[in-house]
């Protein structure tokens, strides 16, 4: 499931939907330590798919530059974040460059936060 | 699964060793702001006397360059990927340097040019190359260097050789025996060291700093390049003409090229600026833009200082001015402003990010109140102002609330600071 502010055009298509829905809710609430600006509303979260069968659940993030000192405390955080979903028992957190981040991906929230 | 990097090999230095090198830089900057406000009935007449030459090595000897080697230790490992090759080097150079900077000021002060002023000047230089050589050796395992990654290099080399050079100078204060001009090459000593590593150094780290901070990305990059080509031809030009009085034309030549470098400079700053994503920017960034108004002053001052080679023999406090305008306004202030956004920003990552997605945390910036930032940032570059305008109108009162203002300023950057040191989640 993709972010709905990267692609709403997409509806739920499995049962895992709703913890997917939880999982973004999580992560939105995830706040980039520099910025303060959520990690969804950066454009930060790629995309999160929750397997109901083995409950795992995968985060495919990124960020703004591959050389960010807060990789691994990021990725930490992401992990913990959704790791409290009763639903989940195991979290993957796939790092991702490509496409690379860029300005465009952050929300119009995003923006406002960071003064424009 | 194109793209997918399962863990980053960025490593991140030990909080340590950069702590250490910051806490005694914050340490040195109140010790070197409170001797030179003690002292500022000393700055008048020739720049080459001891008190002047004692407080100039203690700001840059235990308040700058602890904090740069601070911040390259941090660095240079995340702008590479690359591991540090030792941990006991940076130790091993950080206690070397501490013996040698504090020697070579102690003797300084109290113009003691016996055979202690060379041996610390050496134990000094020997712990700043080790400094470097760790780095190299870092910097050697990355396969790819950027433009902030040239200026790092271009920065340590000239540090190398204006530790070199120091000693140099410093043996020859104890036993003459430099063919050249003392207070030439002192001259070369000077501009490598302040321009050759901190201003390059700053260039470079600029770059970074100010993409990484205020999420400004696709800035084409030429500017940069050609900053880092005409700052290093230029001093490594100056530096010849001042030591083997080669030409006026080649002094001239060299000094274009120095502010070519520094136009260039701003050029670049402004194209990443441009971009940027983050609008609003906070008092760390004043100190930075502050920073930059300090580096173009000293830099036409300097060129203007160029006419007493010729015909012109400048007045006393001319070159006082230029040093202070260059270490305290262009380096201090954006050391200071960087300062504020690095430290938090470390203290966040090893001690707070350990809890984020567990509870609520506050941003990197929130871990120090804004207000009193806005009065240290006042405080400072009003008493900058003070101290230049009283050297420039002979009026040592004004001199002296300079650097008293100076000396408050750099208290109030120390009592906001420090308590990051013990903060907790």
């Amino acid at each position: 499931m993709t972010s709905p502010e990267i692609d709403q055009s997409h509806p739920p298509e499995h049962s895992g939907a709703a913890v997917e829905e939880k999982a973004w809710h999580a992560l939105a609430a995830l706040p980039d330590p520099e910025t303060g600006v959520g990690m969804v509303a950066m454009g930060l979260v790629y995309g999160v798919e929750f397997s109901p069968d083995s409950r795992r659940i995968t985060v495919r993030m990124t960020l703004t530059t591959p050389a960010c000192p807060m990789s691994g405390a990021l990725q930490d955080g992401v992990r913990r974040a959704v790791s409290a979903l009763p639903e989940v028992e195991e979290v993957r957190v796939e790092l991702v460059f490509d496409p690379p981040w860029t300005p465009a991906r952050v929300s119009e929230e995003g923006r406002r936060q960071l003064g424009w | 699964m194109q793209g997918i990097v399962p863990s980053l090999s960025v490593s991140t230095p030990s909080w340590r060793l950069v702590g250490s090198h910051f806490l005694v830089g914050l340490l040195g900057m109140v010790g070197f702001a409170t001797l030179f406000a003690w002292h500022a009935h000393r700055l008048e007449g020739h720049f080459f006397q001891p008190i002047f030459l004692a407080l100039v090595h203690f700001a840059v000897l235990l308040w700058l360059l602890p904090i740069a080697f601070g911040a390259l230790l941090q660095m240079v490992p995340v702008i590479f990927s690359v591991d540090l090759p030792s941990r006991w080097m940076p130790w091993t150079a950080f206690v070397l340097y501490l013996l040698g900077s504090s020697g070579l000021i102690g003797h300084m002060w109290d113009y003691a040019t016996g055979w202690g002023l060379p041996a610390a000047a050496g134990l000094l230089a020997a712990s700043i190359w080790l400094y470097a050589i760790t780095l190299f050796l870092a910097i050697g395992r990355s396969p790819k260097v950027d433009l902030t990654g040239a200026h790092v290099i271009f920065a340590l080399l000239f540090l190398m050789l204006s530790s070199a050079l120091g000693v140099a100078l410093a043996w020859n204060l104890y036993r003459p025996f430099l063919l050249v001009d003392h207070l030439m090459a002192l001259r070369a000593h000077v501009h490598l060291a302040g321009m050759g590593f901190f201003g390059l150094l700053i260039f470079g780290v600029a770059y970074k700093l100010c993409s990484m901070f205020l999420l400004a990305y696709g800035a084409k990059t030429w500017a940069g390049w050609l900053s880092l080509l005409a700052t290093s031809t230029g001093l490594i030009l100056l530096g010849v003409d001042w030591i083997f009085g080669v030409t006026a034309e080649l002094q001239l030549f060299a000094a274009s090229a120095l502010a070519l470098g520094v136009l260039a400079f701003f050029q670049q700053i402004l194209a990443i600026f441009r971009t940027r994503l983050k609008k609003d920017l906070e008092v760390p960034w004043w100190h930075t833009l502050a920073s930059f108004g300090w580096l173009a002053l000293a830099s036409a001052f300097g060129l203007w200082l160029l006419r007493g080679d010729a015909e012109v023999k400048p007045a006393d406090w001319e070159p006082l001015a230029y040093a202070l305008a260059g270490l305290l306004g262009f380096v201090g202030s954006i050391v200071v402003g960087q300062l504020y956004k690095i430290l938090p920003f470390l203290i966040w990552l090893h001690r707070f990010s350990p809890r984020l997605g567990e509870k609520p945390l506050p941003t990197a910036a929130q871990l120090i109140p804004q207000d009193p930032q806005v009065l240290q940032w006042s405080t400072m570059q009003i008493g900058l102002l003070w101290l230049l305008a009283g050297l420039a109108l002979q009026i040592p009162a004004a001199v002296l609330v300079g650097c008293g203002l100076f000396a408050v300023s750099a208290w109030m950057f120390a009592a906001l600071l420090l308590p990051l040191y013990f903060a907790k989640p």
